[in-house]
Formats: C-alpha cells, structure tokens, sequence
C-alpha cells in the first residue's frame, strides 16, 4: 500500500509542476484549486454517487465471475459447446464500449442497468476464456486419481476442481477488480442515470474543468483503494487452495 | 481360494506395437506378487488395465475386488490439500492409524509440496491403504527412494499386511525390491513381452537384503535377466 501512495503522491506533484507551466486553469488546474473545487463538492450527494458506482462495480464484479467462471467451466469442459461460443465471445470482447450505447440506451433506457450491462460484457469474455484455459490446465494425473478413488460429485470439486481453477479465478478477479471502475465509470458517462461518472459528465457539460478534475481525483482514488481491497480479500481466500 | 485377479490371454498394443501378448496371471487373496523386468515391457500397462484406468487391447482380466488401492509411480497428492486432507479426499475412514503405522502423524497438517520425496510417497501408500483395498497395486512405488527408507517402507507395507493380508502386485525393474515385498515372481521379458517365469519366492516373513535366501534367489534371477533379450523400451 506504501508504494502505491508514493507513486500517487509523485503523479500530484508532477500535476502540480505541470500546471504551474501550463498556467491556463481552464485547461489544467493544479492541485490546490482542484482540491478546494472538492472541498465545495464533497456533500450528501457526491457520497451517494460514489456509493451507486461502487454498487454498479460490485455488480459488475459477482456477473462476470458467476456468470464468467460458470459459463468458462461449461465451456472448458465441452468442446462442442466451446467451439459455438467462441466466435460470439470473440466478438463481444472485439467490440468497443460505443457500440453497446445505442442498443442499451433502447433496451434500458437511462439508468443503472447500462452501465452494468456494458461494463460486464467488456470482461465476461476475457473471463470465460480464462477460465476455460483453467479448466484445460486440470492436471489429467490428479483427476485420472480422482476417477480410481471414486472421488465424485461435491468432493470432487471442492477438493479438486476448485483448487485447480484457483489462480486462474483469482486472475479473473484481479482483472475485474482493476478495471470495473473505470468501465462504469465510461458507462455511466455515456448512458448512467446516477453515479461519479454522470456527475463528471454533468461537470463536463458545464464546463467545470475544476469539477471535472475533482470527481477524477476522487475517481481514481476510490478505483486504487477497491483495487487493493479486492487484492487483500482474494489474497487471504486464495492461500487454501493457490499452492505456494 | 478363489482368485482376487484373473488376467487370461491378456495383451496390450501401442499405436499398432505390441507391448505384451499372451499373459495369464491370477492372484489370490492376500497374496503378493512382482512384476519383474525392464522398462517399457507392460509392467505399467497391466496395473493400469486391472486397475481399470485402461482397456486391454486382447483377452480379458476379472478384478473381484470391491476396492482397489493404487500406489502410483509420481505420488499424485492434491498440492492444495494438507496430507490429512489428501487422505479424507478418498475416504471418510478414521485415518490416524494410518498416518501412524506410516510414521505420518505429524505431517498429517503439511501441505504436501513442503513433504520431502520420501514422504509425499508414504502419503501415496497411505491413500492406497486407508481405502482398505483388496487388492494393492504398486507401480515403481520404491524406485526413487533411498535405501533407508525403501527398508522401512518395506517394513511398515509387511506390518499393514499381516494386519490385513491385502494381494498386492508390485511392479518393478528391481529384482531385490521383489523379492522384499513378494511370495511370487512373474519375470517379463522378449519382444512384445511375456510371462517368461514364475518364481516362488518362500522367503521368511523377516526377509531382509542380507537375507541368505533373498542374495540367491536374486543372483538366481539376475542370470535369468541377463538371458532375457530386451523388450521395446516405451
């Protein structure tokens, strides 16, 4: 955690030289004008868009491993079935963000949903993919062992299965972790009824570059302290099973 | 007695090779036999087809045994898994005498990528015995073990016998190794392999490598080693 501040710490002051350069505040404000623009900010109504955001990243977080982990089980363990899916999961994971917008805005209208909906699909593909290289990586020996015991049904992937997919969840999770803010954040920018990125976007609009570099602040902290807490809580699960 | 294991006519090929043709064996309960002979024969090839991890490519081979116990060659443990654990993947019976009688009790908490060689084999055998099989097949299971230990091994395997007299089938290229944990010989050899001998081996219970018995029978086996022509290596 040292380390990341550090860096942070470092990125803040090379903003502040950058904008002391720079000396136009309506492109670059420094630090100190952006802070005290989030001094104004930081009220009841900024707390509840970060809470709706960070309930949108959660979302994102439980579909695309349910759902990723799920489906790439299914897939890893039937070839026919991963053969008709690839193509729709390659394509899914070709397409960009952009191209969601006018499907979602139809389908969901303004709103949470949107921005879920869209952030999931940029990883479900990457992690059925992962998880069906997990899948593919079960040591043939172990289950061959599994198969002369008759080690069957629950135990069998408790013991077994799940320890093998173990780091390959974990990077699914690491993957998720790191870039779900930012993916809601995009969405909600585009297409969120509520939210830190709908309130960048309306700073945007009233061209309140201060406003702007405020909620980012806050943005990018609030993404490096999920990141780290995500981190923590997978390292401690994953010792059960991820072999050191 | 009926017989535990009954293999007749039984072969194996190997992308259209034969490994071995023509072999009959039958074990009885509680008896122990060897597999002896060198690499790339079908010593494996047998134990996985009786285990049934295999099909044989001809003949047939009965197994009336409700439970089977495999010592395989790399032991094969769950890494993510203490021994403990390991042992409860397999069954649900109490597993302290074993780990005991295998001088494992207390690893039993390790996590087996921190067990030496010799133990994570021990864990092997001790999976295989806590099924309480009626048959115990053991596949090179003492080739990578010091001496010392493939002794005590020995030792503990003929304890955990005459407690409950299992039939066993041992395969391996050692003659002294078949003759510690054996009553019988089946010496492998040509091209594709077959049974060549079968050779008695009425050693005393408290056999040992400076067993007079076990050092005549050996250089007996040896001479009939070196006669054999060498079989496919795989």
């Amino acid at each position: 955690m040292k380390r990341p501040l550090l860096g942070l710490l470092g990125a803040i002051a090379l903003w502040g030289i950058a904008a002391f350069f720079v000396d136009t505040p309506i492109i670059l404000p420094g630090p100190a004008e952006t802070l005290a623009r989030l001094a104004i900010m930081a009220d009841a109504a900024l707390f509840s868009s970060v809470v709706s955001s960070m309930g949108k990243v959660l979302a994102v977080l439980c579909i695309v491993v349910c759902l990723g982990v799920g489906l790439g089980m299914a897939l890893g363990l039937s070839p026919a079935l991963h053969e008709a899916f690839r193509p729709l999961l390659l394509a899914a994971q070709a397409m960009p963000v952009i191209s969601w917008l006018a499907l979602v805005v139809f389908a969901f209208g303004i709103g949470w949903r949107g921005p879920v909906f869209i952030a999931s699909l940029a990883f479900l593909p990457s992690a059925v993919f992962t998880t069906v290289a997990g899948v593919r990586h079960f040591e043939r020996d172990l289950v061959e062992m599994a198969d002369l015991y008759g080690v069957r049904g629950v135990r069998r992937w408790r013991d077994l299965y799940l320890g093998s997919l173990a780091p390959f969840m974990k990077a699914v999770v690491d993957t998720v972790s790191g870039g779900a803010w930012k993916a809601v954040l995009v969405a909600e920018y585009l297409c969120g009824g509520d939210g830190l990125g709908v309130r960048i976007a309306w700073a945007r609009q009233m061209a309140d570059v201060e406003g702007v570099y405020a909620l980012s602040l806050v943005a990018v902290l609030l993404g490096l302290l999920g990141e780290w807490g995500v981190r923590t809580a997978i390292r401690g699960a994953g010792r059960r099973w991820i072999p050191s | 007695m009926d017989p535990v294991l009954t293999a007749r006519n039984l072969g194996a090929s190997f992308e259209g090779e034969w490994v071995f043709r023509s072999w009959d064996v039958s074990i009885a309960r509680g008896e122990r036999i060897a597999l002896l002979g060198r690499s790339g024969c079908g010593k494996t090839t047998f134990l996985r087809i009786a285990a049934g991890l295999a099909v044989p490519s001809e003949g047939e081979i009965r197994v009336r045994a409700s439970r089977v116990g495999y010592v395989f060659q790399e032991p094969r443990l769950i890494p993510w898994l203490s021994v403990r654990r390991n042992l409860a993947c397999v069954s649900d019976r109490d597993r302290s005498a074993i780990l005991a009688g295998l001088h494992l009790s207390d690893a039993a908490a390790a996590r087996t990528p921190d067990l030496s060689g010799g133990m994570k084999q021990r864990v092997n055998l001790a999976r295989a015995l806590l099924t309480e099989p009626d048959v115990l097949l053991l596949d090179e299971a003492f080739s990578s073990l010091d001496v010392a230990l493939k002794l005590r091994l020995f030792s503990d395997l003929e304890g955990l016998w005459r407690r409950n007299p299992f039939a066993s089938v041992t395969v391996t290229h050692d003659p002294r190794d078949a003759l510690l944990t054996s009553d019988r010989i089946l010496l492998i050899g040509g091209a594709p392999a077959r049974i060549l001998r079968d050779i008695p081996a009425p050693l005393s219970a408290e056999r040992s490598y400076g067993d007079p018995g076990v050092v005549a029978l050996e250089a007996a086996i040896l001479r009939e080693l070196s006669d054999v022509s060498p079989a496919r290596q795989s």
